[in-house]
């Protein structure tokens, strides 16, 4: 969940700075988080810019009747200045305000609307205002200041505004700029079964190519049973969907995003999926396994690699053996953390001799820790995969 | 940390108003991308700010006096 999502991060500070995404390419190396927090930053840092100003002019609005607000509103005030004025002014105030405003006026505020006083905004205002709202920015395609909303949105208002959406690709666009992530796992189960496995098809659509990443970014993003759920019903339809999933995830190097994805299939599916022969494309698996070793998702990797066949190991293998030492003692590590041994070996006996050296000096200096037990059972396996390291005593 | 870095990313700090250690992940970005943002970040604020004054500007004169800073 890490490509992704940091891709929407960029495009909302693009947005901010005014730039293009393609001028932000350098920031592609930052956590999401770090990203999100700068964003923040910048917020804060524009609105408060004229803070005493704006803070006057709340001052003089509170004595101001609300239709004579609402009308100064409509005729004189941009957006982003009535925006900058209700940061100053309670909750109920704004409401009684906003009563008086048409939804293209509130829509044109919302994009610039502090999203922690929109919250309680939100709270007041009725279905019928939100669902108008939510059809004007989705007439503009705003779908960044609609996603900044969604996550604040009570379940009923959620399935309502769905239903103005006829698209599932306009859903998914939404989806992507949700900004509580925690909550996109729910909206999903919010959302009607159809619309969601429609939204899945959109993927062997190749005329909506530039939707899959953020169809992607959806199955990073939710639980783990979801995850499978949605996992196996791609699974279902077919290796046409899963190979158009592959080389999107490639063609954009999603593995990071997807690799936890797959790892969380249900037996059957990750069976199927680890075993096509796309996966086996040397360029695939490479990017794969670079994926793996980058964002330290080996404990995931192996989980996949377990349900792999002969060619689909050869072929992990011989991507591994060409990555500097450093990854095998990953590897290392994660067979121990989630005791993935069987696989490992039978990695490593597929490597080149140079390569099973220096996998074996690193099992000693585990096998130097083990206990008896443990020892003795990883020294059985070594026998077995035919990997000899020597016996320490 | 280089110390040249260290000076822009200080210095983005310090525009936003944040402690440095809250931008550590940014001290991987080289100077050069450090000090782009910083001055896009600046010319973001003086063009917010431009765009403000210009809106008020616009308005009716009998609604201005509604903006007007109190000199202290």
């Amino acid at each position: 969940m890490t490509r992704l999502a940091v891709h929407a991060e960029i495009i909302k500070i693009a947005r901010i700075l005014n730039v293009q995404e393609q001028q932000l390419t350098f920031l592609l190396t930052l956590a999401p988080e770090s990203l999100r927090q700068f964003r923040f930053a910048m917020i804060e840092l524009l609105q408060n810019q004229q803070k005493t100003r704006f803070r006057n002019l709340a001052a003089w609005v509170n004595w101001l009747p609300n239709w004579l607000t609402a009308m100064m509103v409509k005729r004189f005030f941009d957006p982003f200045i009535v925006a900058q004025i209700a940061v100053h002014l309670s909750t109920e105030h704004l409401y009684r305000i906003a009563k008086h405003l048409s939804a293209d006026t509130l829509a044109a505020i919302s994009v610039y609307l502090d999203p922690r006083l929109a919250r309680e905004l939100l709270g007041y205002l009725t279905t019928h205002q939100i669902i108008d709202i939510a059809q004007v920015l989705l007439e503009q395609r705003n779908f960044v200041t609609m996603g900044r909303f969604v996550g604040m949105l009570s379940d009923e208002v959620v399935q309502d505004v769905a239903q103005i959406i006829d698209k599932e690709s306009d859903l998914l666009e939404i989806a992507f700029y949700i900004e509580s992530r925690e909550r996109i796992d729910h909206l999903v189960h919010v959302l009607p079964k159809d619309r969601i496995r429609k939204a899945l098809l959109i993927i062997s659509d190749p005329t909506q190519r530039l939707v899959w990443p953020k169809l992607l970014a959806l199955m990073s993003h939710i639980g783990y049973e979801l995850k499978q759920e949605l996992g196996d019903l791609a699974v279902q339809q077919g290796e046409l969907v899963i190979n158009a999933i592959i080389h999107a995830a490639q063609e954009d190097q999603l593995w990071e995003d997807m690799l936890p994805v797959v790892a969380c299939l249900s037996a059957q599916a990750q069976c199927y999926v680890a075993n096509l022969p796309t996966l086996r494309q040397v360029e695939i698996i490479q990017s794969i396994v670079e994926a793996a070793d980058r964002c330290d998702l080996w404990t995931d990797m192996l989980v996949v690699v377990n349900y792999m066949q002969d060619d689909a190991r050869e072929a992990v293998a011989t991507a591994i053996a060409q990555i500097n030492e450093e990854v095998l003692h990953h590897i290392a590590y994660a067979s121990l953390l989630r005791s993935q041994w069987e696989v490992t070996f039978d990695i490593v006996r597929r490597m080149p001799s140079e390569k099973k050296q220096q996998c074996k000096e690193i099992l000693n200096i585990y096998m130097q820790q083990l206990d008896q037990e443990t020892y003795q059972y990883l020294d059985d396996l070594l026998n077995r995969y035919q990997i000899n390291t020597p016996i320490i005593s | 940390m280089e110390r040249a870095d260290q000076t822009e990313l200080e210095q983005l700090a310090q525009q936003l108003h944040r402690p440095v250690m809250s931008l550590k992940d940014f001290s991987h970005l080289s100077q050069q991308d450090l000090n782009w943002l910083n001055q896009q970040l600046q010319q973001t604020v003086e063009m917010e700010n431009q765009k403000m004054n210009k809106s008020l500007f616009q308005m009716p004169f009998f609604l201005r006096f509604l903006f007007k800073t109190k000199k202290i």
